[in-house]
């Protein structure tokens, strides 16, 4: 049987006179690697600041149901608490703590779900320790899994395109979340890179069997990742579809076509 | 050439002594200066009114120290419990205090993203409120304090004495100084409110509370805020404006040493306390504050960012 995880119904979400999101439906279950592409300024990322509490959409609902099957409106939850209850996320522009070692910056979102540790911290009794202990396996274990054991102590602003990608998704992993929301995972990264990326989220949906919900530019990527797709245009989801479908649905190709990045619609056919 | 001999004359003299002396001004300027750097850092906004949270201290001890020492002089024994008394209510109430503040005078500003100068307006509201409160209530005159110890020269050191005075600030101070910068450079707390420095939206994406961890950087900076109002007050006593000049100095430390940057704050304040007390060999007592701001002014004319720059993610 498949069980829901997001249900995004009729969201609109204003900016001022601004309509960002129109009336956008989504859906996705549990366990599936979704995409969402569309030209520049469709809306993606504000559906994706929607999904996880920056933003508050005036209308419509977002309903989240984590792996206890329990449902969670998102809709005027802060970060803090949808970052709790099993979304996690990585940023187009790479936002990692800089000055911060590949390991604290993991272990940051390991921790971060077991209070502030306000006393803990002054008085490091036994029950602190464990914590600490516990969160510096679960940091090796994802350093590890994403393959930066090496780089562990090495600050963070020193790491290549391909080694901050991959540092992204083990910090966005470290919170234990059920779906990971990868905004433009690729950008940056050299060919080589890319493939090892395609294989990484891959391996995070089939060993972790963590959801993966996806922006990204690079078609062949995209084609080649998603089982399935929803295109965005001017805030309102103009199709939806596995990717033989998208790739022959007129609809897109115009809205493509009729946007300035037509490149990319050529891409999209040859992918 | 008699004016600069003279005076370094003095100054060897008395060179041990000023160092003393300035160094201990400076461990107070430094447990202030945390105060307004890390809130700095979490923030980049000046809690302006942090001047009062380190008078609020002073007046919590004080009157503590007013009904334990009375007109007793204490024993080895009953200063030491006199002074850990002293410092938790002045750390205490320095706590209270700046956590109150932040949820008064800033959260409500923050929630509705407001601009940086309203905070600050908020904040010089919030310092008059509190230190013409406290002068209506408790009088605007000098209140003496009873001194929780006996203040013998305790050993010299090449000639200069070290009295108990001292002694208490630099163990105090030190402990407290060493503590806060571990408890910020291992704890989970501080890993949180680095990541709150450096990036507050991806910090609250990986499921970092901003509102609490914010809420600490003020409690932790208030506490040390607090005390040090205590140190300071021992031989002074305390007053309602007290705490305008020692935290302007305070602040000017943090900048001079690198606001945002905690081990900043401490070396700002101790060139700060020691320059100060070097001045005193060559000008006038009474130039003081003159030559602290002069400094302040040539240091940050060669390095705007101060002497070990910005960032609290950096510091730690």
């Amino acid at each position: 049987m498949i069980s829901p995880l997001f249900d995004v119904r009729d969201v609109t979400l204003r900016f001022g006179g601004v309509v960002s999101l129109n009336k956008v439906n989504l859906h996705q279950s549990r366990g599936e690697i979704l995409a969402i592409i569309g030209p520049n300024g469709a809306g993606k990322t504000s559906l994706f600041n929607s999904l996880t509490g920056v933003y508050a959409p005036q209308e419509g609902a977002i309903v989240f149901t984590n792996s206890r099957g329990k449902a969670i409106s998102i809709i005027g939850k802060k970060p803090f608490r949808v970052s709790a209850a099993g979304v996690a996320r990585t940023f187009q522009a790479s936002r990692m703590f800089n000055a911060m070692t590949t390991f604290e910056n993991v272990k940051i979102g390991a921790e971060s779900h077991r209070g502030l540790g306000v006393v803990g911290a002054m008085f490091k009794g036994p029950g602190t320790r464990r914590d600490e202990h516990r969160s510096d396996i679960r940091t090796k274990e994802l350093l590890e899994f994403v393959g930066l054991t090496q780089q562990a102590n090495a600050i963070a602003s020193t790491l290549n395109y391909g080694a901050r990608r991959r540092l992204e998704i083990a910090r966005g992993l470290a919170t234990a979340p059920d779906v990971l929301l990868l905004d433009e995972p690729a950008a940056g990264t050299n060919p080589t890179e890319k493939l090892e990326l395609v294989e990484l989220i891959r391996k995070v949906r089939d060993e972790m069997g963590v959801s993966i919900l996806l922006i990204e530019h690079d078609m062949k990527l995209v084609m080649s990742l998603a089982e399935r797709l929803y295109v965005l245009n001017f805030g309102s989801v103009i199709a939806e579809g596995t990717p033989a479908e998208i790739r022959s649905n007129p609809s897109v190709i115009e809205a493509y076509l009729g946007s300035v990045d037509t490149g990319v619609a050529q891409e999209a056919r040859d992918a | 050439m008699s004016y600069f001999s003279s005076h370094f004359t003095t100054l060897g003299h008395e060179f041990w002594g000023l160092l003393v002396g300035g160094i201990a001004n400076g461990i107070i300027y430094a447990m202030v200066a945390i105060g307004y750097t890390m809130v700095y850092g979490v923030l980049r906004l000046i809690n302006f009114a942090h001047s009062e949270i380190f008078m609020s201290g002073a007046f919590a001890s004080f009157f503590l120290m007013k009904v334990l020492v009375g007109n007793s002089t204490p024993n080895a024994f009953e200063s030491v419990v006199y002074l850990i008394v002293g410092i938790l209510a002045g750390g205490i109430v320095g706590a209270v205090m700046a956590v109150g503040l932040e949820r008064v005078a800033y959260r409500p500003l923050r929630r509705r993203h407001a601009p940086k100068l309203a905070y600050l307006i908020s904040a010089i509201g919030a310092s008059y409120f509190i230190y013409n409160f406290v002068g209506k209530e408790f009088g605007r005159i000098n209140l003496s304090i009873d001194s929780p110890f006996i203040n013998n020269t305790v050993f010299t050191i090449f000639g200069a004495a070290v009295q108990t005075y001292y002694i208490v600030i630099f163990v105090v101070g030190l402990i407290m100084l060493v503590s806060l910068e571990r408890l910020v450079a291992t704890s989970k707390l501080g890993r949180g409110i680095r990541a709150v420095a450096q990036d507050a939206e991806t910090a609250s994406l990986m499921g970092v509370n901003i509102d609490r961890t914010i809420a600490v950087t003020f409690m932790l900076g208030g506490f040390l805020g607090g005390v040090a109002g205590f140190l300071y007050s021992i031989p002074i006593g305390v007053v309602y404006t007290m705490g305008f000049t020692p935290a302007l100095k305070a602040f000017s430390a943090a900048v001079l040493g690198g606001i945002g940057n905690l081990r900043g704050a401490v070396l700002g304040g101790l060139l700060l306390g020691i320059v100060e007390s070097f001045s005193v060999a060559f000008v006038n007592g009474a130039y003081i504050d003159v030559v602290a701001f002069a400094v302040l002014v040539l240091v940050l004319m060669f390095r705007p960012t101060g002497i070990l720059g910005e960032r609290l993610g950096r510091s730690a």
